[in-house]
């Protein structure tokens, strides 16, 4: 489960300096029993399974019957049926609406405009807006899914409310929307973050030279301050896409309904494999999710390399 | 080059009137308080009903002010069978998994950053891979099916076991960092002073380390709390349980949600993590790893 | 107290780079010697081989007559100051100058009543002992890594560019503390530096090191005054040494078409036709308003005031040849100048190895350049 949050360090370089080798107060073989108990872990928790998955993904396993004691490998036929099974194309499809809508337009769309709102902006009510938008981000995904089934009900909900009592079902009417906005509301602090960050690295004097030669806000913001820091913005994308990806939030409030509008990937993994314990099935999409993630991860690590 | 050179007729420099600018000004203005405002009550509005609801002896779905304030709520989470021992579940999940994150990846950290095993660079790439692409959502059939054949299903200890699995690779990539920023020369001094290893690690590098441990360590607790799938799929009996399911249980199971119940436990459990991130936030800055969140 | 040898020291790090390189050396003890070179000259490894942190590939050291070459840095008895210090940002300063005791096992008591010992001799008393080291200047700080390396009494102190992180003026004042006190303790000094003022105001004798190799060893008037080679001409004075090349002549030496004496030193030596470099720093290089015999004509081009005197750069053929002049006698921009160098103070370089005319030939790679001094 990546630990959302932790933005990924950058990779490691090559030469390290010849002075390291005499620095560490461990010989080879200490560092490795320095290594081992973690390697152990992420070894069996973290690297097995992943591994696992694609050997699950070729079987009929299943939890209970026949299959459950002696599931026999059954080549590719859980990855036709997938891919012939309009309930994934569904699923793949809302996944990735999903994603282009929280993730690339509102929240980096939204967390870069904030950031380029607070650059300049002090005072208690930038303060208080960033607070409210940490928090959003902070509050355990329990609690504030619940919020948001409140928050959007069609009798009693606060947004009807506000609307002068509008009655709208959103979760019926709009399921798919009210998660995207969900989930904007939910992440856009991290690329907000983020992005102040990337900002603050940009040296004054480059936007004040622009200034001088009579740029626009507009024009600073296309010639100088986007191409800047482009790097950390695609980082930034690609980082949040993984995570809206394999979000399993979306389920706290819909549970994938109404009929399937909501059926993000890990919901219908959830679904096929440990509600309807094909266990099988639901390993060959997670070996799908694996692949999207490790597609992603990989062009993360190689703008990060290309960045340093 | 002729620096006296007038600027071509070409490039001519507009001139705006004066009104045309006050009044582009005027509606720069006006569209920024629109945009703050709209965006202030798109993250307030569905935080609000959190702080009011708990404080409300029937209270609704709507978020308002208290109609009848009452502290009541809180003492009545007692009568939950399920909502306090939860909490405890919370915290021996959360304690036990960082004591284990922080005791593996402390030492691997140190290892990594200071000496030169063959193949570290692949490794350290390798580990970064993995601990972005294999999340819980897409490990999750084999990581329950492991925990099950393991015979840790259903048991706090297959829970904090995987957790700690996904955490440890981001726990040594943090205190690695912190390691690399530590000058050598604090441990050469020492080696030409004569201390050995176990001193070197004791009086310099472990306290030097320590704000880093802190860091990981709330780090860790604020992700294991905050942590809802992992549980969900690994325990099954009521009284395991954390904080995370039982709030989620509160309103999926058995018809109408007690609100009184659900509000003021959901107040109860949020706190600590907002907490923690503040603590964190306050002493080391976001920047710090692009701040924590479960 | 202990005299330390270096005996063929070579050292190749990984993708191989050779630091040092059959690099041998004797420091009296007592000594106050200077390891002096431009950055990657080896003069750091060095250092650190003495220190036991680095693992040389060949060759041998020995502090006092103990070969020490394979034995661990605690086992040495040298201490050593960083070039940030190295202070723990966790312990007091206390703590810190008393944690080389603590290393050893000396008890809490003993340990504070060194620190305040060591620490009253260096100025460093009262609050000040439990401050942190970020608590301190970085003058402040210096002294407190002095006084951890003294009071472990060591054999050899090690420093490694203790002075560079001080500002300029603090600098200077650090350099007199630091001459006076090892004059007082007597202990046997190596310093790497890639200051030249301050291995020439500090050192007894110095080595200027380039790619691994020592390519002066002596005293700093003689390294400043007659500079064995180009590379150390170069490296060593605060205002660049002028280098022209010239062409021996019959009685002279021949500089963008004008005529200088040749040195007597030299004329056996040299013979007619030779290609050579001449070395004359600016110091030793007068001005004439007036046209002298056997001198440089040319062109003020620059001035830059220096202080006490102003530099002068005269464009002289193709040439520009730099001198200094004092005060009242600066000319101005444009001004026909002749110059002349000082009598003796003109050094003569082959142009093909870059040594003095009449040192003899040294081989490219081999040898070690321990360049004995020609008159």
């Amino acid at each position: 489960m990546s630990p959302r949050g932790a933005e990924l360090p950058a990779p490691p370089r090559g030469a390290s300096t010849p002075a390291e080798a005499s620095a560490a107060a461990l010989s080879t073989r200490g560092a490795v029993a320095f290594l081992t108990p973690a390697l152990l872990l992420i070894g069996v928790f973290l690297i097995f399974p992943a591994l696992w998955t694609l050997y699950l993904g070729i079987t009929d396993y299943r939890l209970t019957g026949i299959q459950a004691a002696q599931p026999q490998v059954i080549g590719l036929d859980n990855y036709t049926a997938a891919l012939g099974d309009p309930a994934f194309a569904n699923s793949l499809w809302v996944t990735v609406l999903y994603v282009l809508g929280s993730a690339v337009i509102g929240q980096l769309g939204l967390g870069f405009a904030l950031a380029w709102m607070f650059r300049r902006w002090q005072g208690p009510a930038r303060n208080a807006l960033e607070v409210l938008v940490i928090v959003a981000w902070i509050v355990p995904s329990s609690v504030v899914a619940f919020l948001w089934i409140a928050f959007l009900d069609t009798h009693n909900g606060t947004l009807n409310a506000a609307l002068g009592n509008a009655n709208i079902p959103w979760l019926f009417s709009w399921p798919l929307l009210s998660i995207i906005v969900f989930n904007t509301w939910r992440g856009t602090a991290f690329s907000m973050l983020l992005c102040g960050g990337a900002l603050n690295t940009l040296p004054p004097s480059h936007l004040e030279t622009a200034r001088l030669a009579g740029a626009s806000s507009w024009q600073q913001l296309r010639d100088i301050v986007l191409p800047s820091i482009r790097g950390h913005l695609l980082t930034n994308l690609l980082l949040i896409s993984l995570w809206t990806f394999n979000d399993f939030t979306p389920y706290l409030i819909t549970a994938g309904g109404p009929n399937f509008a909501t059926d993000t990937l890990p919901v219908y993994i959830f679904r096929n494999a440990l509600v309807n314990f094909q266990l099988g099935y639901g390993a060959a999409i997670s070996a799908i999710l694996l692949v999207i993630n490790l597609g992603i991860a990989l062009i993360y690590l190689r703008v990060l390399r290309a960045r340093n | 080059m002729d620096l006296d050179r007038p600027i071509p007729a070409s490039a001519p420099i507009r001139q705006p009137s004066e009104s045309a600018l006050v009044v582009r000004r005027l509606l720069s203005r006006i569209g920024f308080y629109l945009f703050v405002v709209i965006v202030g009550a798109y993250f307030a509005l569905p935080m609000v009903w959190l702080v009011f609801a708990p404080f409300d002896a029937h209270p609704t779905l709507t978020a308002a002010p208290p109609s009848a304030f009452t502290l009541g709520n809180f003492p009545d989470l007692l009568k939950d069978p399920y909502a306090l021992p939860s909490l405890v579940n919370s915290v021996i999940l959360a304690v036990a998994t960082m004591v284990l994150v922080v005791a593996a990846a402390a030492p691997a950290a140190y290892a990594l950053s200071r000496v030169r095993i063959p193949g570290r660079d692949l490794l350290l790439y390798v580990l970064l891979l993995f601990s972005s692409v294999v999340t819980g959502t897409a490990a999750m059939v084999p990581l329950f099916l492991l925990v099950f054949d393991l015979g840790l299903i259903n048991t706090q200890v297959g829970v904090v076991l995987v957790l700690a699995g996904g955490l440890i690779p981001a726990g040594i990539f943090i205190l690695k960092d912190f390691v690399d920023s530590m000058p050598k020369s604090y441990e050469e001094s020492a080696r030409v002073f004569g201390a050995s290893s176990f001193q070197i690690l004791r009086d310099i590098v472990l306290p030097y380390a320590r704000p880093g441990l802190a860091v990981i360590a709330v780090w860790v607790v604020v992700n294991v709390w905050s942590n809802f799938l992992i549980p969900f799929i690994l325990l099954r009996d009521p009284g395991q349980l954390p904080a995370a399911v039982v709030v989620y249980n509160f309103y999926t199971e058995g018809g109408q949600a007690n609100l009184r119940l659900l509000s003021s436990f959901g107040l109860l459990y949020s706190i600590p993590v907002v907490a923690m991130y503040l603590f964190v936030n306050r002493r080391y800055g976001f920047r710090f790893y692009g701040g924590i969140k479960g | 107290m202990a005299d330390l040898e270096i005996r063929g020291l070579t050292k190749v790090f990984p993708g191989g780079v050779r630091a040092l390189d059959e690099l041998s050396l004797h420091i009296e003890d007592g000594e106050f010697f200077a390891l002096l070179g431009p950055s990657g000259c080896g003069k750091t490894t060095l250092l650190r081989s003495i220190a036991g942190l680095e693992t040389p590939n060949s060759g041998k050291i020995l502090i006092g007559g103990r070969d020490v070459t394979r034995l661990p840095p605690g086992a040495r008895d040298l201490a050593m100051v960083f070039q940030d210090y190295a202070l723990y940002p966790h312990m007091t300063v206390a703590d810190n100058i008393a944690y080389p005791l603590k290393v050893r096992g000396v008890g809490r008591k003993e340990r504070r009543d060194t620190a305040e010992s060591v620490g009253r001799s260096l100025q460093i008393q009262g609050a000040m002992l439990d401050r942190r080291p970020g608590q301190l200047s970085g003058g402040q700080q210096q002294r407190v890594a002095l006084a951890r390396s003294i009071a472990y009494r060591p054999h050899v102190f090690l420093f490694d560019e203790p002075l560079s992180n001080l500002d300029a003026r603090l600098r200077l004042e650090a350099r007199t503390f630091l001459k006076q006190l090892q004059r007082d303790l007597g202990v046997t000094t190596v310093y790497v530096t890639h200051d030249q003022a301050e291995a020439l105001a500090l050192a007894d004798r110095m080595a200027v090191m380039e790619q691994g190799r020592i390519r002066q060893l002596d005293t700093p008037s003689n390294c400043f005054l007659r500079p064995a080679n180009i590379f150390v001409a170069g490296f060593i004075g605060s205002t660049p040494m002028n280098l022209l090349p010239a062409t021996v002549q019959d009685g002279g030496l021949d500089v963008a078409g004008r005529k200088l004496l040749i040195p007597d030193a030299i004329r056996a030596q040299a013979k007619v036709g030779d290609a050579v470099i001449l070395g004359a720093r600016p110091e030793y290089v007068s001005v004439s308003a007036t046209e002298l015999p056997d001198s440089l004509g040319g062109i003020v081009r620059v001035l830059e005031n220096l202080g006490v005197d102003s530099l002068v750069t005269v464009e002289v053929g193709d040439l520009l040849v730099k001198a200094t002049v004092p005060e009242e006698r600066v000319p101005a921009v444009g001004d026909q100048v002749w110059l002349q160098p000082a009598q003796g103070r003109l050094l003569v370089y082959r142009q093909d190895d870059g040594e003095q005319v009449g040192a003899p030939p040294v081989a490219p790679i081999e040898a070690p350049a321990l360049a004995p001094q020609a008159g």
